[in-house]
């Protein structure tokens, strides 16, 4: 029980897993799993078909449909103050939002497992200045790190992906050093250390196939994030750049007009509320399968 | 003891870190101050006297060390824009931050703690998966557009409260508190899911555990079993997670004070990035820095008071904390 | 108006006659503000004025500072701040569009109209104590024309070759020419106008801690927050004054701004947003305040940088630019639809304006040849946004290429004037002449010579304009001016100069807006 003393968000989470996994093992994908996958699904094919779906382009202003209510013709989630399309620009924005949500953790995690790694295997300096790094990392707020990247590097749609994966980094690096601590020292490895193995075959062989599945639980758990902090970013006009459309942006722009076209504001508050949540909901049942395999497993 | 020295030793090596990194990420930043405090119509003499003044001309390195100096003796500098000194600009505007952090996490406790106790009475019951997908929803709506949300109700269409600004405590408590309700709930709104399953998940654990049940074979009634035994023991995983949540509290507070208009650390950071106020902006994040690593270090410090096992053990696993 | 021999009223008449101001301006200011029923009744509402009380201003922006030359560019938002701290020498009655005597009480021209000898208001203290004298203007004028200072402001007055204090009370300003915008300049509540005191400017503390000889004094400055002023207990005019306090807040956000008006926690605003001014003009518990002058939104081209260099890109800009459409969508047609910044002062006709025409848009790109890609810096606030997507989608509707930048407003203000820019949004302040702000932007030698356009005709037009003695003459110069800009498309209007200001029921004796600032230094509330 040393671990009270290393009191880490996802040792908390990882008990609580443990101690509710006896209540749900035997439980199947249900449809608390399939409800949002299917949004997700829906959502993903239109947002990448969406050129093709015969909108108008997410930029083109309806100089006859200015502030539209949902339903007039041509615009079934209406227009917004410049007279742009709302479910043209909902689906062009779920393409940037989707890139970063799936960008974004997979590019920090990919860092954090370098780094995890190499802490978790080869210990004493490089454990501490990686710990080092993180603590430091983690000390800058999140939103904080984003502004001055985006003021350094500009909103171009890979930048915004690349500083938001950074934030996953940490955590991510924590979580597989504690893995590879926990495999370290296991009989295979240290088998294959006997039989001469160098260090980059145990930790690419031996080491990384066992950890890497854990992550993925971790990367379904930092999209929902990613999409989040994104939608902040663009709330404050700091993300990808107009006129390419980005739910934080529309939410922000549709604001002063909440009172009379709430719809503005609404609509891609709305589906970004559902995404998100979506995102949540199977992450968590895909999670608790991943604690529960992982309990069978050791 | 010891381990705590050492752990305040490593806070030291952490923030020179933290420093290090703000300093060369404000250096990057594009645009060249001298030419902005000159302006327009001046010559290159000019530019570069100004330049020399305020240092510019030096080596990165000589710069660093002048302004992390300045910050352990008290001197963090002064805005090349406003004419602000950089910690007078920060002082006058922690309060307002501070009470909207502090705000926020007393609704996310008072919200989390009812929670947990009614789910962890029935684990899977019906009551906790209601309570379990509600969490779930809330922490699905970032922050930003809850409170887009609540200005629209309790603003806009009812006129309860207002949409927007500060009022210090000078002007009376109930002044000073009206108009923060609003964005220190659109914070507690995302942050009490954490507390409330990390509270639900111990108080499982500690109902498991023998004492427990001992207290319940000599008739103890469930909700005061929950309340006596197993919410004290509990709150230790709340205080660690509250000291961790500082720092996401501090993330949530920079869009929060730009939207309801509080005159706090977080929106002057985000003036000074538009502004390009260099000078401001590595103070506003190193403040933060300062501001997470104390807070978690006050965590540590609190966890060591309370749990007797930790001062036992401690230090060397805290590590990473 | 004619620049003779004029004069004003005695200063020791002002204690002996009580509340000679607030009742002629009441009145007038009211009947244009609440309409025929108040008019009635203000007679006696005027003698009635509760003294006391505070009022909350809310504002859009924060005031970048005070001082003449660090402040840089005051603003709307500062005016309306500006005006409760320091005074200038002179005022300006809206109703008779005439200057009258504020801090100088009488002033006098010589044969040609190159020298002004001013008599000052004596016994006017500074908040910190000081009196007010002839030296102060001296300095602070004289300042402001250093070329080595480089105010911001000096382009606009550079006619004025020096002031000299000729004895304590009494100061000579000295033009290069005949200036027909000399005394409406001298009522200007921008940076040039109101008088600091000279010892604490030169200390280097009026930036941040404001002196003058105003109704209010200075009380407190949280940056992005709020300005605190109070009332002023030796002022000159104290009868005058109502309001203890003032407290300026700063409100970026309309949205929030309007739904403080109407919970009461703010009991004015300044706001240009169209969606905002429609709804409040329809709440019954609203007040509305509204000027048409002259001054326009407008959005500058610069001409320096390829490939705006070249007319024909300018002009393709400006035939794809459709200005009622954006009239209609950023300012929901509360601002007038204008070929020219001159107002009501003067109609200009069509003024050579380059209208919406896509295809004549067309025709210039490709006669052009070369794809063009031009950069627009806007702030980063709803207006900014909307109006730089405005001009992309219209610009890319006839193939041209516009990247956005999103700056906060005094980033915009830097690059406009570090010409660091292809397009950006800018104003023509109200005015009653707007002439010296058309001259600083034609002149080749101006330093706000913004757009970079220029010619050796255009300089003499300039100087014609400037130096003409007769009013008539002055304004169709102007006309022509104005109708070169056009015709060079060096800048687009986006709407007309209309200002508004909204306050609560409770507060009164607020003037509508004048060159878009709110002046409620002779505010009272009515509980």
């Amino acid at each position: 029980m040393a671990d009270v003393a290393a009191p880490m968000p996802a040792a908390v989470e990882d008990r609580h897993a443990e101690a509710i996994a006896a209540h749900r093992r035997r439980r199947r994908l249900g449809p608390m799993f399939w409800i949002p996958a299917a949004w997700l699904v829906v959502l993903i094919l239109a947002a990448a078909a969406a050129p093709w779906l015969g909108l108008a382009p997410p930029d083109e202003i309806d100089w006859m449909a200015i502030q539209a209510p949902p339903g007039v013709e041509n615009h079934i989630l209406g227009t917004d103050v410049l007279g742009r399309d709302i479910l043209s620009r909902v689906l062009h924005g779920a393409r940037v939002s989707l890139t970063v949500g799936f960008a974004a953790p997979a590019i920090g995690v990919g860092i954090g497992l370098a780094l995890g790694l190499a802490a978790g295997y080869f210990r004493g300096w490089v454990d501490e200045v990686v710990g080092i790094l993180i603590d430091a990392w983690l000390a800058i707020p999140g939103l904080a790190v984003l502004l001055l990247f985006s003021a350094v590097f500009g909103g171009s749609l890979s930048m915004v992906c690349l500083s938001l994966g950074l934030l996953f980094i940490p955590a991510a690096a924590r979580i597989t050093r504690a893995q590879t601590l926990s495999y370290a020292n296991r009989e295979f490895v240290l088998a294959a250390r006997a039989m001469g193995a160098s260090d980059a075959r145990i930790l690419l062989r031996e080491v990384l196939p066992n950890i890497v599945w854990p992550l993925m639980a971790f990367v379904m758990i930092d999209i929902p994030i990613a999409i989040v902090v994104e939608g902040a970013l663009s709330f404050l006009g700091l993300s990808v750049k107009a006129p390419t459309p980005s739910w934080g942006g529309m939410i922000a722009e549709g604001r002063e007009h909440i009172e009379d076209s709430s719809w503005i504001s609404l609509i891609p508050t709305a589906v970004m509320f559902v995404t998100v949540l979506s995102f949540n909901l199977a992450g968590d049942v895909i999670r608790r399968r991943f604690a529960d395999t992982r309990e069978a497993a050791l | 003891m010891n381990a705590l020295l050492r752990r305040a030793g490593r806070l030291a090596v952490v923030l020179a870190v933290v420093t290090l990194i703000t300093f060369l990420l404000v250096a990057a930043l594009p645009g060249d101050v001298a030419l902005d405090i000159a302006g327009a119509d001046a010559t290159e003499q000019e530019v570069a006297e100004i330049r020399a003044e305020i240092g510019l001309d030096r080596s990165l390195a000589v710069r660093y060390l002048d302004w992390v100096s300045g910050i352990v003796t008290g001197d963090w500098g002064q805005s090349w824009r406003t004419g602000e000194r950089v910690w007078d600009a920060i002082a006058q505007r922690v309060p307002a931050s501070l009470e909207l952090m502090v705000l926020a996490q007393i609704i996310a406790v008072s919200l989390a703690i009812p929670a947990a106790l009614l789910c962890a009475r029935a684990p899977d019951g019906r009551v906790d998966r209601a309570i379990g997908f509600l969490a779930f929803g809330s922490v699905s709506m970032p922050s930003f557009m809850t409170a887009v949300l609540l200005i629209l109700l309790f603003s806009l269409t009812l006129g309860w409260l207002p949409a927007t600004g500060y009022e210090p405590l000078s002007a009376g408590l109930w002044e000073n508190l009206r108009p923060m309700i609003l964005p220190a709930l659109s914070l507690a709104l995302v942050e009490w899911t954490a507390l409330m399953r990390t509270l639900r998940a111990e108080m499982i654990g500690v109902l498991q555990e023998n004492y427990i049940a001992l207290a319940r074979a000599k008739g103890m009634s469930d909700r005061r079993i929950l309340v006596v035994h197993a919410l004290r023991p509990s709150s230790f995983s709340m205080i660690t997670l509250l000291g961790l949540q500082v720092g996401r509290l501090m993330g949530g507070s920079i869009i929060i004070e730009q939207i309801f208009g509080i005159p706090g650390v977080g929106r002057l950071l985000v003036t000074s990035v538009f502004s390009r106020d260099f000078m401001m902006i590595q103070g506003c994040v190193t403040f933060f820095a300062l501001a997470y690593v104390l807070a978690n270090f006050c965590t540590d410090l609190a966890y060591a008071r309370l749990d007797p096992r930790v001062r036992g053990l401690g230090g060397k696993a805290g590590a990473h904390g | 108006m004619p620049p003779t021999r004029s004069s004003g009223t005695c200063p020791a008449m002002r204690p002996s006659r009580p509340d000679p101001r607030p009742r002629r301006r009441g009145l007038a200011r009211l009947a244009a503000a609440l309409g025929a029923a108040v008019l009635l009744a203000a007679p006696f509402a005027a003698g009635a004025q509760q003294k006391g009380g505070s009022i909350t201003v809310g504002l859009e922006t924060d005031v970048t500072g005070f001082d003449a030359v660090a402040g840089g560019v005051l603003g709307q938002t500062g005016e309306i701040v500006m005006r409760t701290i320091q005074e200038p020498l002179l005022d300006f009655d809206p109703d008779t569009k005439e200057v009258k005597p504020l801090l100088a009480t009488a002033w006098e021209a010589n044969e040609d109209l190159t020298q002004y000898t001013f008599t000052l208001r004596e016994g006017v203290k500074f908040h910190d104590g000081t009196e007010f004298t002839a030296e102060d203007v001296a300095a602070h004028y004289n300042r402001i024309l250093d070329p080595e200072q480089k105010s911001r402001s000096r382009s606009f007055i550079s006619v004025i070759q020096g002031a000299e204090a000729l004895d304590r009370y009494t100061v000579r300003f000295t033009l290069a020419h005949p200036w027909g915008a000399f005394l409406p300049y001298l009522a200007a509540t921008s940076m040039s106008g109101p008088i600091p005191p000279r010892a604490h400017v030169e200390a280097g503390g009026q930036n941040r801690h404001p002196i003058g000889t105003g109704p209010f004094e200075f009380v407190s400055w949280l940056g992005g927050d709020r300005i605190v002023v109070k009332r002023f207990e030796d002022y000159w005019a104290k009868d005058e004054i109502h309001l203890d306090e003032v407290v300026f807040r700063i409100l970026p956000d309309t949205q929030t701004r309007f739904a403080s008006l109407k919970s009461g926690e703010v009991d004015v605003i300044w706001t240009d947003r169209g969606q905002t001014i429609v709804n409040a003009q329809k709440d019954p518990d609203i007040v509305s305040l509204k000027t048409e002058g002259a001054g326009a939104e407008i959005i500058l081209l610069n001409a320096r940088n390829a490939p705006l260099d070249d007319v024909r890109v300018r002009q393709a800009l400006a035939h794809a630019f459709n200005q009622p459409a954006a009239v209609k969508i950023i300012w929901q047609d509360t601002k007038p639809v204008v070929s020219s910044p001159m107002g009501d002062s003067r109609d200009c006709g069509e003024a050579k304006l380059r209208g919406y025409d896509p295809k004549a848009a067309k025709a210039l790109v490709e006669d052009y040849g070369k794809p063009i890609r031009l950069s627009m810096v806007h702030t980063a606030t709803p207006r900014g946004r909307e109006i730089g997507e405005l001009i992309q989608q219209m610009s890319k509707a006839v193939g041209i290429e516009v990247e956005l930048i999103p700056v906060d407003q005094g980033t915009l203000i830097k690059r406009t004037f570090g010409r660091e820019f292809d397009i950006v949004g800018w104003r023509i302040a109200d005015a009653v002449d707007v002439g010296p702000q058309l001259y600083a932007l034609a002149r080749s030698d101006s330093s706000y010579n913004l757009t970079g356009y220029s010619s050796p005709e255009f300089d003499d037009l300039a100087h014609r304009m400037r130096t003409a003695k007769d009013v008539d003459e002055r304004f169709e110069l102007q006309c022509e001016i104005v109708a070169e800009m056009n015709d060079q498309a060096t800048m687009l209007y986006w709407g007309g100069g209309a200002f508004y200001a909204f306050t609560t029921p409770r507060v009164k004796g607020v003037p509508p807006p004048y060159r878009g600032a709110v002046d409620v230094t002779r505010a009272w509330v009515e509980e």
